[in-house]
């Protein structure tokens, strides 16, 4: 890709091109130069005089018209970039991934200058899909987006796939994409597009392609609102590079637009009473949360839910309820749901079919059912539920709060204690099973993950903790040990299962974690990180303070499963699923990795006894403000 | 009739378990040989390195060598397993000999547990 300043005044450029065919001229017609006398004519100044010498200045005059130097150089003043930050402070983001790109210059001269650098403030990102990911770790957090600001075909197209995260996650990601929407000058031709939000558009909750000043400053303050109104999910502005450095004077200059939330969609009231009769009725009920809680309320609601109800509440894809709460879990053996109740559920289909099958009737309340995109398949199959509850349904769970509230006798409210009693009881059990279970392997080595999530909790429980990284390719072990409750203890993964994801989100998650003084931690597979391992550099330039510690167990792990079970299936080259999915021979080095980035890293480390200490000396950098890395090198899972 | 045609099947893979299990007996395992092939076959990747690390855990080994050897050729079928392949692979293909099973029977057997008892781990009992 090409970083190079393309902008130039029009007049020099034109210029600059007419004198290099006229010295091209020169050096062909060298040998002519004697035999022909000097003459300047209308004629000669399209082929131009024979000459190994510069022109003089009334030679160039004649040739080419009035010189640049009395043209003078090119200064703008009041550019229509200084307007787009405007724009863009009235929305109150703190930052702005990007990486550098000549199709916003005007605007990244203007974000640094007139801005000031400061709310938001420009961070350097080393490749698109990190800027991205950077973004959707952050909002996660802070429960507000970050801007990603990514250049022409490219910058979009490398930050694709961490779009199509943010979009299956329903993560708000705010994105402005520059087109050279002039395919003037050689390389802009390849970086510009007739419709460039086309691209992503698949995968985008909206996008807009703004070419007047006016149409920015709507679509702009838009996107926010529409990124930011359930289902959220990422929008995309694209703004054109002539625009940026345009001048702009007060008369042609638009009012910044204010920006009004939509306050998210309540479920049907009929709807939700019905929902709340089949709750209070049901002798074994469910809650299966999944993108639920939008804010830390949403957990406080579904606790008082599911204390009224004695309802087991299961989902760990982020936190919505937490996960010591005795009422955690699934209900324990034999607890056979009859009624389940679906929060923000993306793909039902699994739970309707399973309920179809017991004679389990399911209810859905979901702000997926307003938004469907049509391309991709991420909703999954059709899934036939007996309720369906097209709202957001954390604002929804005031009224089936109340509802439930109303239909409850005293009566009802004895007996649902004591299911709950049962419920708790095997919880209980549950938890005491993972400690069990965690104890296995304990001194293997390579380290165990239960270990290393051991040593790890042993060191952070007295801190404001906050893992900013997805556990399930950890057989859950944070989840079996920690004390997961707040919203920032736990926030999930990549969405769409697109890998890359989890180390740039880490770091944008440590980023929204630093001003509230959290301790950030990030459990990284070896496989994600070598997708895009600058972002470690993007730590350190900015000072994120975050603990990584690698689950290296040097593989593409899960594809070494598949492939050795399509090796049974077809019953030959048993001993060849290596091939093609295991990192090793070099093994990666990623303290060294680390510390080519300017990061403090220590590994790797086999024996589960070096582990403790280990941890100890990267945590008292994390404490004092900086990043760092421990490779440990783990068993497969 | 009906007796017989169910009978007779069941007498036939009968006679087949138990003359697979009478040449199972007589193998002899090599650990080295089971070390190398616990790794090419990916035991590792489902079991852990020690045999006991992930959820099914091997270490220690309770099946008898016919057994073990009559489990992987045709483990039981687990459609979509714990979910991310983790599912148990079947053993079957003519590239993997009962004496190749043996091995790897040999080399867990021999597998020293790492293992703890949860009151022995302080950190395990910390709130
Ligand atoms: C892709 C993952 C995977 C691989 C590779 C794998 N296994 Fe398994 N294995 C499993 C799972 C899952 C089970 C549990 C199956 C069940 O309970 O239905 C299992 C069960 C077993 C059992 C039965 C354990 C018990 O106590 O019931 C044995 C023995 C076993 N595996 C041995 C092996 C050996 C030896 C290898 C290598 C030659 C191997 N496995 C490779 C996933 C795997």
């Amino acid at each position: 890709m090409s970083k190079g300043k393309q902008r130039q005044p029009v007049s020099r450029d034109n210029n600059a091109v007419d004198r290099r065919n006229f010295l091209k001229g020169a050096a062909v017609g060298a040998a002519a130069l004697a035999t022909k006398p000097p003459v300047v004519d209308a004629q000669q100044s399209d082929n131009p005089r024979p000459s190994a010498l510069p022109p003089s200045q009334a030679e160039l005059t004649s040739i080419v018209g009035p010189s640049t130097k009395q043209a003078g150089y090119h200064f703008v003043e009041n550019p229509t970039s200084d307007f787009m930050v405007d724009v863009i402070k009235s929305l109150n983001l703190d930052y702005i991934t990007t990486n550098p790109g000549s199709s916003f210059d005007g605007l990244h001269e203007s974000l640094i200058n007139y801005g000031g650098n400061k709310s938001p403030e420009l961070l350097t990102c080393l490749h698109e899909e990190s800027a991205v990911a950077m973004a959707h770790g952050y909002a996660k957090i802070e429960g507000k987006p970050m801007m990603a600001l990514l250049h022409g075909t490219v910058g979009l197209m490398h930050g694709s796939m961490a779009i199509y995260n943010a979009y299956a996650d329903r993560v708000p990601v705010y994105i402005m994409a520059a087109n050279h929407y002039d395919p003037a000058g050689g390389v802009n031709a390849y970086h510009s597009a007739q419709d460039l939000g086309a691209l992503v558009r698949d995968f985008v909750k909206w996008d807009d392609e703004t070419l007047s000043v006016g149409r920015f400053a709507q679509s702009a303050v838009r996107a926010y609102k529409i990124g930011m109104t359930p289902p959220m999910g990422p929008t995309l502005v694209v703004i054109d590079h002539k625009m940026q450095g345009e001048p702009i004077d007060g008369k042609s200059m638009p009012r910044v637009p204010r920006l009004t939330m939509a306050a998210p969609p309540q479920g049907d009231a009929n709807a939700v009473r019905e929902a709340a009769r089949m709750l209070v009725e049901a002798e074994s009920p469910l809650i299966s949360a999944q993108r639920y809680a939008r804010t830390p309320e949403g957990i406080d609601l579904l606790v008082e839910l599911a204390e009224l109800l004695q309802t087991p509440v299961t989902g760990s894809e982020r936190v919505n309820f937490p996960w010591r709460h005795p009422l955690y879990g699934r209900g324990g053996f034999g607890y056979e749901p009859d009624v389940i109740l679906a929060l923000e559920v993306n793909d039902m289909y699994n739970q309707a079919r399973a309920a179809q099958r017991t004679g389990a009737r399911t209810i859905s309340i979901s702000s997926v059912d307003l938004f469907h995109g049509s391309n991709i398949h991420d909703y999954g199959r059709y899934a036939e539920v007996d309720l369906s509850i097209a709202a957001d349904a954390q604002a929804t769970l005031p009224a089936l709060i109340e509802e439930v509230r109303l239909l409850l006798t005293d009566g009802r409210r004895r007996e649902l204690k004591a299911r709950g009693e049962i419920i708790a009881a095997e919880h209980a059990l549950d938890h005491e099973q993972n400690r069990i279970d965690a104890a296995y392997g304990w001194n293997a080595t390579p380290v165990s993950l239960a270990r290393l999530c051991a040593e790890l909790w042993g060191q952070v429980k007295h801190d404001d903790w906050s893992l900013v990284s997805w556990q399930n390719f950890i057989s859950q072990w944070p989840g079996r040990l920690w004390n997961v409750e707040k919203h920032y203890h736990y926030i999930g993964g990549q969405g769409a299962a697109g890998i890359g994801y989890n180390a740039p989100a880490s770091v944008g998650a440590a980023l929204a974690n630093k001003k509230h003084g959290r301790l950030s931690i990030n459990i990284q597979t070896d496989g994600d990180l070598n997708y895009a391992p600058g972002v470690l550099w993007t730590a350190v330039h900015h000072k994120i303070p975050l603990l990584t510690v690698m689950h290296n167990n040097r593989a593409y792990h899960a594809e070494v499963m598949f492939v050795q079970r399509q090796c049974a299936e077809r019953k030959r080259g048993s001993d060849r699923a290596h091939i093609g999915t295991t990192l090793r021979d070099p093994n990666i080095n990623y303290a060294k990795m680390a510390e080519t980035y300017g990061m403090y890293g220590e590994g790797p480390i086999e024996d589960p006894n070096d582990l403790g200490p280990a941890l100890q000396r990267a945590l008292a950098h994390v404490r004092a403000g900086e990043p760092a890395l421990v490779d440990v090198v783990t068993q497969p899972r | 009739m009906k007796n017989i045609s169910v009978v007779l099947p069941l007498a036939v893979i009968g006679f087949f378990l138990s003359l697979s299990a009478s040449w199972a007996q007589e193998l002899e395992g090599d650990v080295e040989s089971g070390r190398k092939l616990y790794s090419a076959y990916s035991c590792y990747a489902c079991h852990g390195y020690t045999g006991e690390t992930a959820r099914v855990r091997l270490n220690p080994l309770l099946f008898t060598l016919p057994d073990f050897i009559d489990y992987l050729r045709d483990p039981p079928e687990m459609p979509g397993g714990f979910g991310m392949g983790f599912s148990m692979p079947a053993y079957a293909g003519p590239d993997v000999s009962e004496q190749d099973l043996a091995d790897v029977y040999a080399y867990i057997r021999s597998l020293p547990s790492t293992s703890l008892d949860l009151e022995d781990i302080p950190l395990l009992n910390e709130e």
